[in-house]
């Protein structure tokens, strides 16, 4: 059973003996039809311009554009804005292209159609990257095809197309430009603003803290150990001051304010304290001498009093003195008297005024002294002494303020660590947005310089190096290949045919069918027997048919001769399609 | 095509020995004698001039010379006579599958080169009997054949018609009938096949049989025979015909086939 299937070249070229008839006609059949096809498939002309990138003519190092893509991808974004609907439409319009289509089609198609006529492509060159070093692709020129029926349309509306590509990179190269500096204005003219106001704060920052600044902290210290020493210095004033005022005060106390009077006999008269001390000494010794009522007693008595009138102190000791005495008079007097004694009587109305006086408040302080000292170093050492007393005060009040001033000192000191921070944290937002400043007017200095260079037209750019050519020659279709092709397929299809029909058909074919059902090959293969008759009448047929082909032939070329388009013109146009003409 | 060739070679160098000259009947294979070829003179026998054109016209050609057909039809004969003598077999039924794969004239040629053989006589037997047309081939128009025999008693000898080919008869049909199978199953037939059989014993005899397929004729006249010819024609015999024929033909009595009509290049001319 094997053997069925493996067929050697003799099974083949009995098939093709077998079948040559209906091989033939599905062969020459399907091969006239490419034939026709390759013909009637109309002409598709393509016109291309080529477009080179050319880098910019200022070396970058000197300027840097601000237009940084890669070449490739931006002519891919500019092929996006280019083949808008609108574009494309615009371009149909002008041109009157697609004018079937139209009809046909609503506009989105036909614009698709358009697009797909539209052939971009970038040529691409190896090159060493001057970065990294390793070889890469660069895109140097990218070409621009437009396809069309019409030769003339085609490069019509590829010039087109290349005038809006070189004006739309034209375009959105200074448009990129222009945007980047107008950035950087803006973020120049934001950063001002804020530096600006980081300034105000700053001046009201210092204004509100001026004596805690940190600049001011030496200051500060060194006058807190200024006025400490003020202090000090004022304080061992205070103490000389008080020094002196004590043994100034002692000085005058051994003084009398007044000079001592001397009588004519040079007996000096004393002043009234000292005769009343005198006095009073006196009449402590005249009463243990004599009774009450005596009148030395009573004398001095009344002499006392006076004096004390007219010294003004009224000295409770004294009556201290007599209350004391008259109480232990009176033990003595109940030790021998009744109660009802008469002098019993008398010394318990005496305690009790004696009492009475004590208890009442001090009277009008009495005018110590009105006269005047007039003792000339008493008045001198007064003098000094009141001096004395009022430097003390200014001394004081001086001292007051210093510890005053002192303490605001120190309280500078101590904020001065918190103000600190805030100025720092201050002046860090200050010399931060400055940095930024100057940086972003540095670039954009640099962007205006770009700017400045894509309106010179030196940056980079698009030339177009090769405009698109009126194409005397279809590019599409091939129609040598088209024929070439058919006539393989033709053939192929035709013995495919065969080859399937033979194995769908379960007619045995060949010896070695028979072999593979009988298991033995047959005796003997015979030949059709061809009697002369036979041979004759095969060959007046194949006369006939080919006599009938070559009728029609002749018969369908007259017929396209002067019904449909005169030979002469056709043989022209056959030949230029083939690409002979 | 290799082997083909060898035998071919090997068959032309025997006939080409001087020994093996068939002419002079020298040297005869197995058990046909000279004096027995000659015996068989056509003493009964109706002998019919055939014009050699007619016998072309009507593709009979294994008598030609310098014909690829017939030689062809000598590389079947010797194949034939091969595998009959080694078993002893003398009837050799031709049959097809179905009709028109041109079993009728496969037998006549095969017939008239083994005749052309000389070391037989051959006698072909006309067994279709709805179709009979084995007399056409030889341009004999109605001719009483073994119908006659059966329904009229015509003596058999007066049947047969030598086509004026040496060592050749003619047993023709005769008339077309329906009911042919109940003929040929007949015991008068038998003893007919008995006769034809032994009469001569170096005679071969070819029956040309209806197709396997359209009726049972050849079913019931199968048995008769030693071996049978399968003839099949290419593009328009199927393998399924194929398998079911060889079914109905025993094993043992198969001899081979002929694939006729064929487009293969199967030519000793090319040698």
């Amino acid at each position: 059973m094997e053997e069925e299937n493996t067929k050697g070249l003799q099974d083949y070229v009995a098939m093709f003996k077998r079948q040559r008839g209906k091989l033939l006609l599905i062969a020459s059949g399907l091969f006239l039809l490419t034939i026709l096809v390759a013909i009637s498939l109309p002409s598709v002309y393509k016109a291309t311009a080529t477009i080179l990138i050319e880098q910019q003519e200022i070396p970058p190092d000197l300027v840097r554009s601000t237009v940084t893509s890669y070449a490739d991808q931006r002519i891919q974004v500019i092929s996006q804005r280019v083949m808008t609907s609108s574009n494309l439409k615009r371009i149909i319009d002008k041109f009157g292209l697609y004018v079937d289509e139209q009809k046909a089609n609503p506009l989105s198609v036909v614009l698709e159609t358009m697009k797909e006529d539209i052939q971009l492509e970038m040529v691409s060159a190896d090159v060493v990257d001057p970065v990294s070093g390793r070889p890469t692709q660069a895109t140097i020129a990218f070409t621009l095809a437009f396809s069309s029926k019409s030769p003339k349309i085609a490069q019509e509306v590829a010039n087109e197309l290349v005038s809006l590509y070189l004006d739309e990179n034209l375009k959105r190269r200074s448009e990129v430009a222009a945007e980047t500096t107008s950035f950087l204005g803006l973020e120049a003219a934001k950063l001002s603003e804020q530096i600006a106001n980081l300034e105000t704060e700053l001046a009201i920052f210092k204004e509100k803290n001026a004596s805690s600044l940190p600049q001011l902290q030496n200051f500060n210290m060194q006058l807190m150990d200024k006025t400490e020493q003020q202090v000090i210095e004022v304080d061992r004033q205070i103490n000389a001051l008080n020094e002196r005022k004590v043994y100034l005060e002692a000085e005058l106390s051994q003084l009398n304010p007044n000079t001592n009077i001397y009588s004519a006999t040079g007996e000096r008269i004393y002043g009234s304290e000292d005769r009343l001390k005198a006095l009073e000494a006196e009449f402590i010794a005249l009463s243990a001498r004599y009774s009450g009522n005596h009148p030395d007693i009573a004398k001095t008595k009344r002499e006392i009093e006076a004096l004390r009138k007219e010294v003004g102190a009224t000295d409770n000791g004294e009556l201290l003195t007599q209350l004391t005495s008259k109480r232990a008079e009176l033990a003595t007097l109940i030790d021998r008297y009744s109660e009802s004694h008469p002098d019993v009587k008398k010394l318990r109305k005496e305690i009790s005024s004696l009492e009475a006086q004590l208890n009442r408040p001090l009277s009008v302080s009495l005018p110590k002294s009105t006269a005047k000292p007039d003792n000339p170093a008493y008045i001198q050492l007064k003098a000094q002494l009141e001096a004395a007393e009022a430097e003390l005060r200014a001394q004081r009040t001086s001292k007051e303020s210093l510890r005053q001033k002192l303490g605001e000192y120190e309280k500078s000191i101590l904020q001065a660590p918190q103000v600190e921070r805030e100025y720092q944290s201050l002046m860090r937002d200050y010399e931060n947005a400055t940095v930024k400043y100057r940086e972003v007017k540095a670039k954009q200095m640099e962007a205006d310089m770009a700017q400045a260079m894509e309106k010179d037209r030196k940056g980079e750019r698009f030339s177009l190096i090769e405009p698109p050519m009126f194409p005397e020659e279809p590019f599409k279709p091939n129609r040598k290949a088209i024929i070439f092709l058919g006539l393989i397929l033709s053939i192929g299809s035709s013995f495919g045919f065969a080859v399937v029909k033979e194995s769908l058909s379960s007619a045995i074919f060949g010896s070695r069918a028979v072999l593979a059902v009988t298991g033995l090959a047959p005796l003997v293969v015979l030949p059709y027997i061809e009697t002369d008759e036979d041979i004759s009448k095969n060959q007046s047929t194949k006369l006939k048919i080919i006599f009938s082909i070559i009728g029609a032939l002749i018969a369908v070329i007259l017929f396209f001769h002067f019904v449909i388009k005169p030979l002469d013109v056709l043989w022209y146009v056959v030949m230029r399609k083939l690409g002979l003409g | 095509m290799e082997r083909i060739h060898k035998a071919l070679e090997k068959a032309r160098e025997q006939r080409n020995r001087p020994g093996n000259k068939p002419q002079p009947r020298t040297g005869k294979p197995n058990y046909v004698t000279a004096a027995a070829v000659q015996e068989i003179k056509y003493t009964q026998t109706q002998t019919v001039e055939i014009s050699q054109q007619l016998l072309k016209q009507n593709r009979v050609v294994a008598h030609l010379k310098d014909n690829e057909t017939a030689d062809l039809f000598k590389i079947l004969r010797t194949k034939v006579l091969q595998r009959m003598s080694i078993n002893g077999w003398n009837m050799l039924a031709v049959t097809s599958p179905t009709a028109g794969v041109g079993k009728s004239l496969t037998a006549v040629n095969l017939a008239i080169s083994l005749a052309m053989e000389g070391n037989h006589s051959v006698l072909l037997a006309d067994l279709d009997l709805r179709r009979p047309n084995i007399h056409h081939y030889f341009g004999i128009s109605s001719p009483k054949g073994i119908v006659d025999y059966f329904t009229d008693d015509v003596p058999i000898n007066e049947l047969f018609i030598n086509p004026s080919i040496e060592r050749l008869v003619l047993l023709p049909a005769g008339k077309p009938i329906r009911q042919s199978s109940e003929l040929l199953a007949t015991p008068k037939m038998l003893n007919l096949v008995n006769e034809l059989k032994n009469r001569y014993s170096d005679r071969l005899i070819i029956v040309d049989l209806p197709p396997l397929m359209s009726s049972d004729d050849a079913m019931v006249f199968l048995p008769y025979v030693d071996a049978c010819l399968l003839v099949v024609a290419e593009g328009l015999t199927t393998n399924p015909e194929i398998e079911r024929s060889l079914q109905l033909i025993e094993e043992k009595k198969y001899l081979g086939s002929v694939l006729n009509k064929s487009a293969e290049i199967w030519s000793p001319a090319a040698y």
